[in-house]
């Protein structure tokens, strides 16, 4: 290992603290500009970002700076990668706002639409655990509405 | 028996949520959530906006244009006023300007009927930076690419694509989604066309005459591909290379070239996990015998009428969804060979059940059968014998049934005689049917299956007072074993614009353009296995 690379230890909000190279973490523009602002003490605090979902990113971020990896190989670990219950999901997508990583929030956002696609409101629903919180009045006035400015 | 175990209940599909779910994406911020919406095209937009009042509130707001040129034909001269059709959509783009402005998504649907004026009225069109773009004409020429700088979603119908549109240089970065629909080109100004459009998710080929080939190469960011060339009668060769593709759909359909072999080059889509083959033999490129080593991803097969003298072999352990269309058309004489570990779905869709056609190992669930069953005589009390008969080779299986009638000519004039059957299809967890083309005997109907395959009049179902049936005979009728039933109401989606029925049905669609949705009941049976 060179003998410049830096480290920066990140602390997530469940108080776990993770210890990376700082040419991995700067693809976060959040901690890139934290680190070019000369703003990092020792630990750099992640009030929005737990553990678990610290540990994806990281693994995302670690993939995605491998060097020599093909792009078969990276296209395979992305559709592995997107493939999770959508809390974790939508936690990814949190994180990846928070860490303002532009490429890791729009692949998540990407994934969320694919899943919304085609689908009913139902079948949204359920997809995603929403509660229909519309009265049935409140639904059909929505659906006058549709019929209206969607025809 | 307790009164308890001999009642039913007929409910709602409403599922009522489970308490203390919370809705995760309140915890996304409305930007996000603003951001995800903005990707999905205006047709996605209505079921959005119902799902809840976060999301409804989120939405993106929209302004859809309408132009038919068609309704300024005048009846004398034949010819239709093009001035009075460019000065209303003068009027109505000053009109709302600043709705127009304003909102996040602008959809434009125009309907030429003078290719003499198409360039002038798109010239006048593309000022407003349209999203959204669905341009049907009567066979003439598209002048020129349209252009707009936030262009997603671009569909042509009825076009004419020759050189001229390829004069410039210009491409779409922006397009996400091309359809070209009854478009007539030559193969290599498509080509080049489709190439112009470098970004494009999504790519729909649907009745392009005089296509005798389509070769698709560069296509980087192409993840979902539907080819339908059933009207094309000199169709030969598909070739693709799109490293991302994740779904393919092909249909080729003809009569007049059922004997002709397509040859197929997609071994380049390693990523592929959603493959629809639907044409009369199966195309050379493809290996029947070893299906799925090509595509390590490959999780859902539907494999349409296709004739091989080969076995189908799948054996992919990525393989989770196996659906086999009518495949009493395969010339296969051995069995198809499943070994997919993974499997946990398989569908069947035929006029009869060969079970050898069946995986060998036995899933749990999601075991579907559809019959289309031939009908050419009324169905009468041998007819319904005849399919029980044919009902007992699922019995090693737990199963979906679902029947569907497709002609109205079929129905007897009166009840059904003779004693029915008394033992139940316990290992029939299901029974649908589709009502579709019944126009008025849905109830005789059902009382025939029912009367066969559950042993009751559905009549005694709803209205039967004595609770001692059955008490002094070995044989316990069907309703000792029944535990409730579910009766719902399903409205099919057969959108002429949604891609997916439509490359399963592309005809059917046809049929019913201008019906957007069809009403089917299903009857679900739970039964209580252990009585």
């Amino acid at each position: 290992m060179s003998s410049s690379t830096k480290f920066l230890t990140l602390k997530t909000c469940d108080d776990k603290k993770f210890v990376l190279d700082e040419a991995i973490a700067v693809r976060s523009q959040t901690i890139k500009n934290m680190v070019e602002d000369d703003c990092v003490s020792n630990v750099i605090p992640l009030p929005n970002v737990d553990s678990k979902t610290m540990t994806k990113v990281i693994e995302y971020w670690k993939k995605h700076s491998e060097e020599g990896i093909s792009k078969d190989m990276l296209m395979d670990f992305d559709k592995a990668f997107v493939k999770v219950h959508h809390s974790i999901l939508h936690a990814l997508i949190l994180a990846a706002n928070f860490l303002n990583d532009k490429e890791m929030l729009d692949m998540m956002c990407q994934e969320v639409v694919d899943r919304i696609k085609g689908k009913t409101p139902e079948e949204i629903r359920k997809e995603f655990d929403i509660k229909n919180d519309f009265t049935p009045e409140e639904e059909e006035e929505i659906r006058k509405e549709n019929a209206w400015a969607f025809e | 028996m307790a009164d308890d175990d001999e009642l039913f209940i007929i409910t709602q599909t409403v599922e009522d949520n489970p308490p203390n779910i919370v809705d995760p994406t309140l915890q996304l911020p409305d930007h996000i959530l603003h951001y995800i919406f903005s990707y999905l095209s205006f047709h996605d937009l209505p079921h959005v906006r119902l799902v809840s009042k976060n999301w409804y509130l989120n939405t993106p707001s929209h302004f859809n244009f309408h132009f038919n040129a068609s309704l300024f034909r005048k009846e004398d001269p034949t010819s239709y006023s093009h001035n009075d059709f460019c000065d209303s959509i003068r009027s109505s783009i000053n009109a709302s300007k600043n709705k127009l402005i304003n909102a996040d998504k602008r959809v434009l649907h125009a309907q030429f009927i003078n290719g003499e004026y198409i360039r002038d009225i798109m010239k006048l069109l593309e000022q407003n930076n349209f999203h959204e773009v669905y341009l049907k004409m009567l066979h003439d020429y598209l002048p020129y690419i349209f252009q707009s700088k936030c262009l997603t979603i671009l569909h042509l119908t009825k076009s004419v694509l020759n050189k001229r549109v390829l004069c410039d240089e210009v491409t779409i970065p922006s397009l996400q989604e091309l359809k070209l629909e009854c478009v007539t080109s030559s193969e290599d100004i498509l080509s080049k066309f489709i190439s112009k459009c470098p970004n494009i998710r999504q790519l729909s080929l649907v009745t392009c005459w005089a296509i005798s080939f389509v070769v698709l190469t560069n296509l980087a960011c192409l993840e979902n591909l539907y080819v339908n060339v059933s009207d094309s009668s000199s169709f030969t060769n598909i070739q693709v290379i799109a490293p991302r593709l994740q779904v393919f759909h092909f249909i080729l359909r003809n009569l007049e070239i059922e004997d002709i072999v397509v040859t197929m080059d997609i071994r380049a889509c390693k990523m592929l996990r959603e493959f629809h083959l639907n044409c009369s033999k199966f195309p050379n490129g493809l290996d029947p015998e070893n299906f799925c080593s090509d595509f390590p991803h490959l999780e859902t097969l539907l494999l349409g009428p296709c004739h091989t003298k080969k076995p189908i072999k799948t054996s992919g352990s990525s393989l989770r969804k196996w659906i086999l269309s009518i495949p009493q058309v395969y010339e296969c004489t051995r069995k198809c060979v499943v070994s997919s570990p993974n499997l946990s779905y398989f569908k069947y869709k035929g006029t009869t059940f060969q079970p050898y056609l069946a995986p060998s190992k036995l899933l749990e669930t999601n075991y579907n059968i559809v019959l289309i069953p031939k009908i050419n005589e009324i169905m009468k009390r041998a007819w319904f014998l005849k399919l029980r008969s044919h009902l007992e080779n699922f019995s090693n299986h737990n199963t979906t049934l679902e029947i569907r009638i497709k002609t109205s000519a079929c129905h007897p004039s009166s009840k059904p005689s003779g004693r029915a059957p008394t033992q139940p299809l316990h290992y029939i967890k299901h029974i649908m049917v589709d009502m579709n083309k019944l126009k008025y005997q849905e109830e005789h109907l059902m009382r025939y299956i029912l009367l066969i395959t559950y042993f009751g009049l559905i009549k005694k179902l709803y209205g039967r007072r004595n609770r001692n049936c059955c008490s002094g005979t070995h044989d316990k009728c069907w309703r000792h074993f029944l535990k409730y039933f579910e009766v719902k109401e399903e409205e099919e989606k057969e959108h002429p614009n949604a891609p997916s029925s439509f490359y399963a049905h592309p005809r059917k669609v046809k049929e019913d353009e201008k019906m957007d949705k069809l009403t089917k009941l299903i009857f679900i049976f739970f039964w209580k296995f252990n009585s």
